[in-house]
């Protein structure tokens, strides 16, 4: 009976210690407080619930303590989360949800208005910014570049670039780009409110035109031979990004229009999601360089609105009175569709209740996108 | 319209074919180079077999996976086929910008890796596709070779296209900097101060691009403005071609000038709200696309009927206790 009692004891303790409690660290409680802080936001606030409910529920999933070697973290060979994360690791996942964008992107905005197009450009300077300073504070060239796409306010492009610049700072960098994403409500309206006056706020701008459908079709067509010939380095998520969009526009592929735009970007999105979300193990984490990750995401949104405000303002000096742009509309150069787009909307709205803007941003908003895209492929080229 | 269209596109594919088309080789063998061999082994690399041969380095130059198996190793240019590397051994199939060493014992049984004839000063090497008329790659080998010291390629480790030239001699395949090209190749083979086998030739230790980049870049400003300098063009350029492309189309859209004046009636202008405009463009939309509530239930006068199966006879479903049941005995 001595016997076995000592057998029950022993198994149990070590029962024990493969369970979650036994290898729980204090990063570990910090994370799973942060996973929960996010679905708090996706659903008490509703900040990109589509996002931060499945990478929040992904940051407990990768934070639950476990013995390593049973195939069950998502950084160990074999594991079916290892298979899972193959996608962001890869590169495999952003392209397609570029795909989906695309396919539910109206660039009636832009077309309609082609000089839109460049305040898309300018809030990539958020970008460089970011870059510039990841340098000064030493971080490598290609950590970098990875950090400073953060700027570019779009998640799947930040992936893409990280997989390839500085796999191990991916989790960071993305959870980092998703939440200040997700926080674009309140980043970019102080930033907006102190660089305008009430006179520019209240800018009203001529209504977009009708724009055909030979036109929409031409726009993604040449959207992706212009741009892919200037930087083919950004041909996996232009080249998506442009197939999606005549796939809508054509009017003749309804059906894959649909999927890509339905059901495939909602199955991409929950594996990108979880999976990035789990790659947040504390372990590998909880560092000081995702600390600087966390604070250079903030600066470079900062940057990004501030240029994207400021190009606009500069700008009107040339333009005609009764061609002005609002330069409310300068935030959503950063490519987080639609959310930027709806900022100034709502900001807009704070000062004059008739002034619809929600329009007019969607043009340097989805022009931001391919902006992002276009400086990824740059960052690539240089620096891998 | 349509004719033009089409002779255009079999124009192009014609001279697609007739300028474009390569030789069908397996697998992107045309990836395939020698890179770097030892013709005097004294105490080099050894072989499974503990044993001091000449070796020959084969590089899969390509960003694609390889499989060498099936090509021609030879050191006669009229004998192509002297050495068929075997196919269907895993050590033959190289992945991306990898390396795989061939001993040039004349033990041909010892393995597929030990070829048929020994490297010899002042001979060559080549490497031919597996269709044994295609040279991938060549090698001359210039006389008195020093021990230990193998000859490698020092320069860019790319592929060469090679030709049978009117001399039935192979020679670079582009016809003016082939001479050119030629010289710059022999000055590429190098007797090396390191033997690298089954690795890169270029052991000294290299800076990455971003390494570079920031070397003369320490604070980003040139990446910033090069970056936005480029983001910027590509942009103003899609701009620009969308400017004009809607001026064409609202021009396409405007009536043509006549003097009749009722042509040039103006139109009255709807009076409905743009808020209206956007109801009725919502119901079209939702019309259209048959958005509605799901229901928990559906009323209906429609008729169901149901087939009889066995499948669905709940008597049969169900089940049985079993039965205690009285034997009669006579």
């Amino acid at each position: 009976m001595g016997d076995f009692g000592n057998f029950i004891i022993e198994h149990i303790q070590q029962f024990l210690g493969f369970t979650a409690f036994a290898n729980m660290t204090v990063g570990h409680i910090i994370m799973i407080l942060v996973g929960l802080f996010f679905i708090y936001l996706a659903i008490a606030k509703e900040f990109e619930p589509m996002l931060l409910i499945p990478i929040g529920f992904g940051i407990l999933v990768g934070n639950i303590a476990f013995t390593p070697g049973l195939k069950i973290g998502i950084y160990e060979s074999g594991s079916v989360l290892n298979y899972l994360y193959f996608g962001v690791l890869q590169g495999v996942y952003p392209p397609l949800i570029f795909l989906g964008i695309g396919a539910m992107t109206d660039f009636s905005a832009l077309i309609s208005n082609p000089k839109l197009i460049l305040i898309g450009a300018a809030a990539q300077f958020g970008i460089f910014g970011a870059y510039c300073i990841a340098l000064a504070l030493g971080f490598s060239p290609t950590e970098a570049g990875a950090i400073g796409i953060i700027g570019g306010a779009d998640g799947p492009t930040a992936i893409f670039l990280s997989s390839k610049l500085a796999p191990d700072l991916m989790g960071a960098i993305a959870i980092s780009a998703y939440s200040y994403m997700a926080l674009v409500p309140v980043i970019q309206p102080p930033v907006m409110k102190l660089l305008t006056t009430s006179k520019e706020r209240l800018i009203r701008m001529k209504p977009p035109r009708v724009v055909s459908k030979n036109e929409k079709i031409i726009f993604a067509l040449s959207g992706m031979l212009l741009t892919t010939f200037v930087v083919p380095t950004g041909l996996p998520l232009l080249g998506m990004l442009f197939f999606g969009n005549l796939l809508k526009e054509s009017g003749v592929t309804k059906r894959l229009a649909d999927t890509a735009k339905g059901p495939m970007i909602d199955i991409v999105t929950i594996l990108i999601g979880l999976t990035v979300g789990a790659s947040t193990q504390a372990t590998t984490f909880l560092t000081l360089k995702s600390v600087g990750i966390f604070a250079l995401g903030a600066a470079s949104f900062i940057i990004a609105t501030f240029f994207g405000v400021m190009f606009v303002k500069i700008f009107n000096l040339f333009l005609k009175e009764g061609n002005k742009i609002n330069p409310l509309i300068g935030n959503a150069g950063v490519s987080a569709v639609p959310d930027s787009a709806r900022v100034s909307q709502v900001v807009g709205l704070q000062y004059d209740k008739t002034n619809h803007l929600l329009m007019h941003a969607m043009g340097p908003n989805v022009a931001g996108v391919i902006g992002s895209a276009v400086a990824a492929g740059i960052l690539l080229s240089f620096l891998a | 319209m349509s004719k033009k269209i089409n002779s255009l596109l079999f124009g192009i594919l014609l001279a697609g074919l007739l300028f474009g088309a390569k030789p069908a080789l397996a697998q992107y063998t045309e990836g395939l180079i020698i890179s770097e061999l030892l013709v005097h082994n004294e105490s080099n690399y050894v072989d499974d077999y503990g044993a001091h041969n000449s070796w020959i380095e084969i590089m899969n130059s390509s960003y694609t996976n390889v499989n060498v198996g099936g090509c021609y190793l030879t050191d006669d240019l009229s004998n192509p086929k002297k050495y068929w590397i075997p196919t269907g051994f895993p050590e033959t199939a190289l992945a991306p910008r990898e390396f795989i060493v061939f001993y040039g014992d004349a033990h041909a049984t010892r393995g597929i890796l030990h070829v048929n004839f020994k490297l010899q000063d002042g001979g060559i090497v080549a490497l031919f596709a597996p269709n044994g008329s295609t040279l991938l790659d060549m090698v001359k080998i210039p006389a008195g070779q020093e021990v230990d010291k193998s000859y490698a390629r020092q320069g860019k480790l790319v592929p060469t296209d090679w030709k049978l030239n009117k001399g039935s001699k192979w020679e670079l395949k582009n016809p003016l900097t082939g001479e050119m090209e030629a010289k710059e190749r022999a000055g590429e083979w190098a007797i090396s101060e390191y033997t690298t086998p089954k690795s890169d030739n270029d052991y000294q230790p290299k800076l990455t691009s971003g390494d570079e980049f920031v070397k003369l870049d320490p604070y980003g400003a040139g990446m910033a403005i090069i970056a936005m300098f480029v983001v910027f063009t590509a942009l103003i350029v899609l701009a620009c071609v969308f400017k004009a492309i809607g001026k064409a189309f609202t021009r396409e859209k405007k009536p043509a000038a006549t003097g009749d004046s009722t042509a040039a009636a103006p139109v009255k202008k709807s009076e409905i709200s743009g808020e209206v405009n956007a109801a009725i463009a919502a119901a079209i939309y939702l019309y259209q696309n048959e958005q509605h509530d799901y229901e928990s239930a559906v009323l209906t006068v429609k008729k169901i009927t149901r087939q009889f199966s066995p499948w669905n006879l709940r008597s049969s479903n169900m089940p049985h206790l079993p039965e205690r049941t009285r034997s009669t005995r006579k």
